[in-house]
């Protein structure tokens, strides 16, 4: 009975450990360029005026990733086998964008905590959103309403205004 | 078991012509092109409401089963584009909901309704080089669609306030 447990346990483990393990994977071994890690209280800090529909929009967020991926590091062939490993995984395409200069893809896995993974290829750029939790889509007009680009620190560009301020 | 398989048959069936006219363009690098599937409406039910309001736009959404927009600015022969949409999907189930006419664009909406339910509602945009087509599908509240096209933020879809206001009128 014990080991019937045991062997359960390690399962659900191991499968856990692989669903999580996707990107990281991918990224594995693969030089990528600018790499953020977003928890609640870093996604609450970037806003410095305190918007409260910001906050409201955030709060289900528990934990995202943003990687800007190398140009030339990555063919489209390896974007394409990454998607199908994620579909292996049990994700699901839930949003397609496709534009004459840009393609989106976001993928979700359903589980206690939803995953998203976006990726975007805009010619030779790539970028990678891999999301644990959910953004409250009925607090976007409100955030939209009070946006104000100043309210915010721009996390994605810190390093070239650092360069520049040098 | 008929039943369930007359449901899902007419569930297909509902969608062919606008289905078949997202197809037609889908190749077309001029046309950007945009999928939401039935498993983005559902997750968002995950998602727990802070008031009232929130609570009536989550209601509405989790009811949508997709959406999908192809939209170009650069088309040659807009006005052409627009009219063979219209003749494409008028005829088919669907009924004229509005039409707005001005200077720049042409724009009209049409509906599906089955057992009184509204199961999508289509918006068609033809301007001088513009060209759009939204579909949404599903149980749509008519006076929900303007809360919901500001939710998505996806690019033509701030016409549908347009509905909200004539409703009011």
């Amino acid at each position: 009975m014990k080991y019937r447990l045991y062997l359960f346990l390690f399962i659900v483990f191991a499968t856990s450990c692989k669903q999580q393990s996707v990107v990281t994977d991918f990224l594995e071994d693969r030089q990528t360029g600018l790499q953020l890690y977003f928890y609640p209280s870093t996604l609450r800090m970037v806003n410095i005026e305190k918007n409260p529909d910001y906050d409201a929009m955030i709060k289900g967020v528990e934990q995202a990733r943003f990687v800007r991926l190398d140009s030339g590091q990555f063919t489209g062939i390896e974007i394409a086998g990454l998607l199908t490993d994620l579909r292996q995984a049990g994700y699901e395409e839930v949003l397609s964008y496709r534009a004459k200069d840009q393609d989106i893809t976001i993928m979700a896995l359903e589980q206690s905590v939803p995953t998203f993974v976006a990726l975007s290829q805009a010619g030779h750029e790539c970028m990678l959103l891999e999301m644990q939790g959910m953004i409250n889509v009925a607090t976007i007009p409100g955030f939209l309403q009070t946006f104000n680009g100043n309210g915010f620190i721009d996390v994605l560009n810190l390093n070239d205004k650092n360069k520049k301020e040098k | 078991m008929i039943i369930a398989v007359g449901m899902a048959y007419s569930a297909s069936a509902q969608n062919d012509v606008v289905t078949k006219l997202f197809n037609d363009y889908y190749n077309n690098p001029d046309f950007t092109k945009v999928s939401v599937s039935s498993k983005m409406f559902e997750l968002f039910t995950n998602i727990e409401p802070g008031d009232e309001n929130e609570k009536e736009v989550l209601e509405a959404i989790s009811k949508l089963k997709g959406l999908k927009v192809i939209a170009t600015d650069s088309a040659k022969n807009a006005g052409k584009l627009y009219a063979d949409a219209i003749k494409k999907i008028s005829g088919n189930g669907y009924e004229e909901l509005m039409e707005v006419k001005d200077a720049q664009e042409n724009m009209k909406f049409m509906i599906k309704e089955g057992n009184g339910i509204i199961n999508e509602l289509v918006m068609v945009v033809g301007g001088n080089k513009s060209f759009y087509v939204m579909s949404l599908y599903g149980e749509i509240d008519l006076k929900k669609i303007s809360k919901l096209s500001k939710s998505m933020n996806i690019k033509g879809m701030e016409r549908l306030g347009q509905l909200d206001k004539r409703e009011q009128e």
